[in-house]
């Protein structure tokens, strides 16, 4: 029988089991629905558009009213205008009916009235708009027409250009490289400890034993590794499906520019980081003699996963930081952090490969080197074996 | 120690004495730390060992995988092809009488009826050896009479069949050969009979409703009386004492209800083999 073949029957096996549990089907419809509610909630409750404020008005130049609306427009905030008598401004204003009272002259101070405070973007409006009021007035006492002087007073549209070093970094694709770091974390977090629980659960039932008659230990790991990974790839196609569906059919989300690209080398990383992941859970889960135990084993495992996810995250607020680029190279931490530096434009493509490559070439010897540590483990029977002993070229003797 | 084909043979020893270790030598799981594994005088690899078949000591199965999926998965891992590995796997569930559980996971099972399900997965290939490590443990009688039938069937068809236990009053029916290890060396082994023949023991026990209390099992040449039980006085017979001359005697002093002539047990040799005679 070949390799293949041997590994092949392994890997069906474990769709095929996996798939039949009832665990499975609920996980996959929590992971579906959750997608799901992720992108339609935000689509039902919608933008609040910009916040709103009620200004009253005594006072001040004629154009005053309209001046606040434009001001406030140019910064996001609806300002609704009452033209009141100052005694009645300031008394809205104190009992907090309105946001804020203007008390102004054609000249000389503005009297601004609140209950207690007033926010800096308002304090900015109403300067802006009681200086933009005043030189209206004057420009139209002096002849010019109302048209012209609208043009002069109204608040121009600013176009922003950026020019310094981080400048083409975009919020909504370094989004996309939280979300696909943070699936990818889950992801491999989850199916290595289903591998690693899987293994403890032949060992504790010696029905390795029986396997190892007709299989070597690395078709084994292999099988078993490729199997758990295929079932949680298709679990989250199955969940990411619907929702993608869902978000085009809502027009939901401004799909970012890098997304596309992210998400497809997320899948990459996916396939990198579980080969590794996977067959160091295997290993450590051969290790354990009962399978309860199998948390506590595989624990510096998930340490290293959280470590490669919250190095990622940080690396989010300066991609050009000095230790992003040699952290990321790192077999246990480039499948989260390389995402997040794809997603935000910030590394080369050669750099990428070299990764890949190196957290290939990292799998393919721990696959090996994971291989030799499950037939020591599971050759152990007694409460526990240490991955020292295992790692020893002489596998376990067992007691009879 | 050798298992030669169509024989039942039992590996015996005391519980740590090397059962398990010598069967997972023989599959590969552990390595010997001195000697060897043939068979048809090869060294035992991979590929010999897939047309062996392996029952550990209890489970060996996965709980939660149904039993027929199960079977198939065995096989198919043995080198079958599907069609055949479902056609071997129902053969065998019928055989062996759990038919109507073929789509219950392994765990919903009795415990005799894992049993049998693990048997089939060590047979569902045909294998040309089965190895099977304490597979009586833990059964009833009506159990362990059904298993035993299936594995003596399986050596009358030409496969070698070698099972540990350390049951010996189960082993004596069933194997013709013996082989009895202690802290991993071999003590004894051969044809049970034979075995039994060279110790060259023989005990004769006779229960005899005595007249008048003479003493006529004392001052016999090559007569021991190795104790008085409930079903009567046992005697050790020399070899070369006849056995009809001893009953004579007894028939002499009284009536003799009963009487048998027997060859040491199967747990006496042992017993003996490993140093720890009951010591009477």
């Amino acid at each position: 029988m070949s390799r293949w073949r041997g590994a092949g029957l392994v890997a069906g096996r474990e769709i095929r089991e996996r798939v039949r549990t009832r665990t499975f089907r609920v996980t996959t419809l929590v992971l579906v629905l959750a997608a799901l509610a992720g992108v339609i909630i935000p689509a039902l409750v919608g933008d609040d558009g910009p916040s709103r404020s009620t200004v009253a008005v005594a006072g001040g130049p004629a154009p005053l009213p309209e001046a606040l609306r434009a001001a406030g427009a140019a910064q996001d905030r609806t300002i609704d205008v009452r033209r009141l008598g100052e005694a009645e401004a300031v008394r809205q204003a104190a009992s907090g009916e309105v946001d804020a009272a203007v008390v102004a002259g054609p000249t000389g101070p503005v009297r601004v009235v609140v209950e207690d405070d007033i926010p800096d973007d308002l304090r900015g409006i109403i300067a802006q708009a009681v200086a933009g009021a005043r030189v209206g007035d004057a420009l139209a006492r002096s002849g010019l027409p109302p048209r012209e002087v609208a043009e002069v007073v109204a608040p121009p549209d600013l176009e922003v250009q950026a020019r310094g070093a981080r400048a083409d970094v975009d919020g909504g694709d370094l989004a996309v490289g939280f979300i696909v770091s943070l699936v990818l974390y889950l992801a491999l977090l989850f199916s290595g400890i289903i591998v690693a629980t899987g293994v403890a659960e032949e060992k504790s039932t010696r029905v390795s034993e029986v396997l190892l008659a007709s299989l070597r230990p690395s078709e084994l790991l292999l099988g078993k590794v490729a199997g758990i990974g295929l079932v949680s790839i298709g679990q989250l196609a199955a969940a990411a499906a619907p929702a993608l569906i869902a978000a085009l059919a809502l027009d939901a989300v401004d799909v970012p520019a890098a997304t596309a690209g992210t998400i497809l080398w997320g899948l990459v990383w996916f396939f990198a980081g579980y080969a590794l992941y996977g067959a160091a859970y295997g290993a450590l889960g051969a290790l354990v003699g009962r399978q309860q135990e199998v948390g506590q084993a595989t624990a510096p495992l998930g340490l290293l996963l959280v470590c490669g996810y919250l190095a990622s995250t940080f690396s989010a607020g300066d991609l050009e930081a000095w230790w992003v680029r040699p952290l990321s190279l790192l077999p246990p931490f480039a499948p989260m952090m390389m995402p997040m530096r794809i997603a935000g434009d910030a590394v080369s493509t050669g750099e990428v490969l070299a990764a890949l490559a190196l957290t290939l070439v990292a799998a393919a010897g721990l696959i090996a080197l994971g291989a030799r540590v499950y037939r020591a483990g599971i050759t152990g029977t007694g409460p526990r074996t240490h991955l020292r002993e295992a790692l020893l070229a002489t596998p376990r003797r067992a007691s009879s | 120690m050798s298992v030669p084909p169509g024989q039942v043979v039992g590996l015996l020893g005391p519980n740590g004495s090397g059962k398990t270790t010598a069967m997972r030598i023989v599959f590969g799981v552990i390595d010997a730390d001195r000697g060897e594994v043939r068979y048809r005088g090869r060294p035992v690899g991979p590929e010999v060992r897939r047309r062996f078949g392996y029952m550990p000591e209890e489970r060996g199965l996965y709980p939660d995988m149904r039993v027929r999926d199960q079977l198939v998965y065995f096989a198919r891992l043995a080198g079958l092809g599907r069609e055949r590995a479902g056609r071997r796997a129902d053969a065998l569930l019928e055989r062996l009488g759990v038919a109507e559980r073929a789509d219950e996971p392994v765990q919903a099972l009795s415990l005799g009826n894992q049993q049998r399900v693990q048997l089939a997965a060590a047979l569902v290939h045909e294998p040309e050896a089965l190895v099977l490590d304490e597979p009586f443990s833990g059964l009833d009688p009506v159990a362990v009479e059904a298993l035993s039938e299936i594995v003596s069937e399986a050596a009358r068809e030409g496969r070698l069949v070698l099972f540990s236990s350390h049951q010996l009053d189960l082993v004596e029916g069933l194997c013709e050969s013996v082989a009895v290890i202690d802290h991993g060396h071999l003590v004894m082994s051969g044809r049970v009979a034979d075995l039994k023949e060279a110790s060259g023991r023989r005990e004769l026990r006779v229960d005899l409703e005595a007249v008048n209390g003479v003493p006529w099992d004392r001052g016999m040449e090559g007569v021991r009386v190795v104790g008085s039980e409930a079903d009567g006085v046992r005697l050790a017979l020399d070899p070369g004492v006849d056995a009809l001359a001893v009953l004579d005697a007894a028939r002499g002093a009284g009536r003799v209800r009963d009487f048998a002539l027997e060859q040491p047990t199967l747990a006496e040799l042992f017993l003996e083999a490993v140093g720890r005679g009951r010591g009477r």
